[in-house]
């Protein structure tokens, strides 16, 4: 029973938990405008958002001074951005402006589970004349209008602009400001992306670029105006002379989408469209004259700390010395300080760890410098390794700091010092070594693009022919040996008459004494008989072979043995007549008995 | 009647031949590469650059010209450009040190720092295997072991002597097993090589979106040079990928297929 009670409220569990899940981002409420100034008589939308929540008892602020107002008119929209749900009520007046002069939107309220949220208020300025006659709407292709070109310059002029975010405006030499260009883009631009930068130079300025990585795009309201805010590049600056430095804009071709009107349904092309951030001036201030002698241009806000790990050691046993600065400053050109210790005590180059970061005012942080120090000589040092002069921002003056005393005892000892034991930086050394390779001096042959040997009708043909060869050879081959078989058969059928007659011109030939003549015809007999019988052609035919292929048939040895008996005499009887012993008669009788005993078997 | 037909074939096959027959020979194309590889040497990559570029544009290719483009590119700081050739010679030869070494060199120098993935190691090998020959070099095999098959095949059917029949049966049986196998490497490469699915991404910034339509919100950003698999076409849209979790539309005209 339990059991099924859970089973009921499983599904309502896991509604439960992905409600839960969806990360709902802060409440807020705000007023925006979709322009400002606008122009006497004209028309524009007021929208308060609700974002993430639901609201009730809404009440709109009173719009004192505007011609004629309506609404409100509703609007929802829900995004989910990896993970993140956002979702927005807006409530959206359209108002006309009345007279000329400045106008106050006062803040709107709404309640959300019982708390009371209220918009920022709003001030629109109301300008002569119409500014903005027409207000620029997507343009449309039709042959009566403007080229598409004005129109959609038209369209975008006030929709996109490059902001400078500068930290700071008045800063001396040698003070770090952070400089952001800042794209803002009204929610209806459809970016497709930056096709091409100029990126500015920054003349008197040390520079460095800051890594933006990826970003989310955030949304701005500016003048009560919504706009979407993209990074598009981040420099910390650090000015090099005193006096009014100008920084450059920086220009960009933006690939904007745009729809174009033509027949019923829009259709987009990408529009390059060139921007330009405004130039801006930066107040260097020169330092004060009165700088210690030891001042080296160290800007910043820096506190310094400096630690010996411990105060007894042997000679060649190193110790280190730790150096940390920390503060707000320009970290990046901060060398390792030099250190003013007695020759007895031997200084390798500090091994760095950097834990400073990129932060609103510039980089802040510390740096660590870690020095090994290598007595070689015993005895009780008092050290006051370091003296740091830097011009401190914040107090707007030199600042200089020298190390407390700090006591080394060093005893005798034995064994050597080896460096490379204490040292870090190898890895760098591989890396800096390490380029592309070098181009490849020898062509190998060229090749069309994309044809390629594989897949094409020449590699199937070539590869698939072997096997038509193959059937058209087993099928000529099949019909040869047809041939052939058929031929041996009739010869078999033949082979005794064959035999026959041969014999009996044999016959003819001993009655008429023609001795050589009847020994050849008698083994041509027997020779051309076992041919046709075995189907092996004669003149392929040897003893050998007739012996091999008659004992694979089912003949007694004897008469085998008999038959190559009498091939044997008949031939020598060819080649010389006085082995003629035995009689004609019985040579040809025995030929006779010993075809008719192979006919019986084969 | 039927030789005719064959006739006519032939010679629509060598009329096919002769259209395609270069405009530069091969030996006019080694002179330009070995003049641009001259400039290189030089420093002077711009015309390095134009005459490398005058055989790429003539419609001919070599891993040679794959890499020494990279290069030139490279040189030029054009990282975009550098990774788009290495990423073809790659292509060619995926098992090359140097190119993967100047790849990564190259990939070293844009924004967007993929995650390195994790890769099953029988895939690895495969992929290993598969690469020690191009597709064109498979298939020749391919194409010398069936021959070779069909000529033990004859000799078996010819062959009287059991043992010596057995013998060659089963080297034809192994020599055709090895044709099927080798064939299926190529496959695999002439896939790997004629891959359309990969793109680099040439605009200096990109807006990746969740639709391939005007004001649909932004997925994630990319930045010039990175590597994207194409998944889907849509008109002016790709539906593209990237490190293989993040996935959004791009506009056609912001990237180029390797």
């Amino acid at each position: 029973m339990k059991m099924k009670l859970m089973y009921l409220l499983l599904p309502y569990a896991a509604l439960w938990l992905i409600l839960n899940s969806f990360a709902f981002a802060d409440v807020s409420f705000v007023a925006t405008v979709d322009r400002n100034p606008v122009g006497e008589g004209e028309r524009f939308e007021v929208s308060f958002t609700l974002n993430n929540a639901t609201g009730t008892n809404f009440t709109p602020p009173q719009f004192n001074g505007f011609a004629n107002v309506w609404g409100p008119s509703h609007s929802t929209n829900m995004q989910i951005i990896n993970g993140v749900v956002s979702q927005s009520v807006s409530y959206v007046y359209t108002v006309v402006a009345g007279k000329e002069g400045n106008y106050t939107i006062g803040p709107a309220s709404i309640k959300v589970s019982g708390k009371e949220y209220k918009t920022n208020s709003l001030t629109i300025k109301v300008v002569k004349g119409s500014q903005q006659s027409q207000r620029p709407s997507q343009p449309s292709q039709s042959p009566f209008s403007r080229s598409f070109e004005q129109q959609a310059n038209e369209f975008l002029k006030d929709r996109l602009m490059i902001k400078l975010n500068i930290s700071k405006r008045s800063v001396y030499v040698g003070e770090q400001l952070v400089a952001t260009y800042r794209l803002y883009y009204k929610p209806d631009v459809d970016l497709a992306g930056i096709s091409s930068a100029k990126m500015p130079t920054f003349n008197s300025f040390w520079t460095s670029e800051v890594n933006l990585g990826q970003q989310q795009r955030t949304s701005e309201i500016v003048d009560g105006v919504q706009y979407f805010v993209q990074d598009l590049k981040k420099f910390v600056l650090v000015p090099q002379k005193a006096g009014n430095l100008k920084l450059e804009p920086l220009e960009l071709d933006l690939v904007v989408r745009i729809a174009v009107r033509s027949g019923f349904w829009p259709t987009y092309e990408n529009y390059t469209y060139k921007l330009k951030s405004s130039t801006t001036e930066i107040n260097a201030i020169g330092l004060p004259a009165n700088a210690p002698q030891s001042f080296n241009g160290i800007v910043g806000n820096y506190s310094i700390d400096t630690k010996l790990d411990r105060n007894k050691t042997v000679t060649n046993d190193p110790v280190k010395l730790r150096v940390e600065i920390s503060g707000n400053g320009n970290f990046k050109l901060l060398d390792a300080p030099s250190l003013d210790l007695p020759p007895d005590i031997e200084v390798y180059p500090p091994n760095i760890s950097d834990n400073w970061s990129l932060t609103s005012n510039g980089y802040s942080g510390s740096k660590v410098f870690e020095y090994l120090l290598v007595p070689k000589n015993p005895g009780e040092f008092r050290l006051t390794p370091l003296k740091f002069v830097h011009f401190n921002v914040g107090r707007q003056q030199y600042v200089s700091y020298t190390s407390p005393e700090m006591i080394l005892n060093v005893e005798k000892g034995s064994g050597t010092f080896n460096y490379s034991n204490y040292a870090q930086n190898q890895e760098q050394v591989k890396l800096l070594s390490k380029d592309i390779d070098y181009i490849r001096d020898v062509p190998s042959t060229f090749e069309k693009q994309g044809s390629k040997f594989f897949n094409s009708l020449l590699f199937y043909v070539l590869a698939l022919s072997p096997f038509l060869v193959f059937i058209v050879f087993v099928v000529i081959r099949n019909k040869q040996e047809k041939l052939y078989s058929d031929k041996s058969l009739l010869r078999n059928k033949k082979a005794m008459k064959v035999a026959r007659s041969r014999l009996a011109v044999a016959k003819n030939l001993m009655t008429s004494g023609a001795e050589l003549k009847f020994y050849e015809e008698v083994s041509n007999a027997l020779w051309h008989y076992v041919s046709d019988k075995i189907g092996i052609p004669f003149a392929d035919l040897s003893k050998e072979k007739i012996r091999e292929s008659l004992n694979e048939k089912p003949i007694a040895e004897a008469v085998v043995a008999k038959y190559m008996e009498i091939l044997q005499m008949c031939e020598l009887a060819m080649f010389s007549p006085e082995s003629r012993t035995q009689d004609m008669q019985q040579v040809y009788d025995s030929a006779i008995e010993v075809i008719s005993d192979l006919e019986r078997k084969i | 009647m039927k030789s005719r037909l064959w006739l006519l074939v032939i010679l629509m096959l060598a009329c096919v031949n002769v259209i395609n027959a270069q405009q530069l020979s091969n030996d006019e194309l080694k002179s330009i590469f070995l003049e641009a590889n001259n400039e290189y040497k030089q420093g002077n990559y711009e015309k390095a650059l134009e005459l490398y570029n005058k055989i790429y544009n003539s419609g001919y290719m070599s891993l040679e010209l794959y890499t020494n483009l990279g290069n030139t590119y490279f040189k030029l700081k054009n990282y975009p450009e550098a990774i788009l050739y290495y990423e073809r010679a790659k292509r060619l030869n995926q098992n090359d040190e140097r190119i993967l070494n100047n790849l990564a060199l190259a990939n070293l120098q844009i924004k967007d720092k993929p995650e390195p993935q994790a890769r099953f190691f029988v895939t690895v090998i495969y992929e290993q295997i598969t690469g020690l020959l191009s597709s064109t070099g498979w298939g020749v095999l391919v194409v010398v072991l069936l021959w070779i098959t069909l000529a033990l095949l004859i000799s078996y059917r010819i062959l009287t002597n059991i043992f010596r029949k057995k013998f060659t049966l089963v080297l034809a049986g192994i020599f055709f097993s090895l044709a099927v196998i080798f064939f299926v490497f190529g496959s695999s490469r002439y896939a790997y090589e004629t891959n359309q699915a990969e793109a680099i991404v040439f605009y200096p910034v990109v807006y990746v979106t969740t639709e391939p339509k005007v004001n649909s919100p932004n997925a994630f950003i990319l930045h010039e040079g990175s590597k994207v698999t194409i998944l889907e076409e849509q008109d002016e849209w790709y539906f593209i990928s990237y490190d293989k979790t993040k996935k959004g539309w791009i506009s056609k005209s912001a990237v180029k297929i390797i």
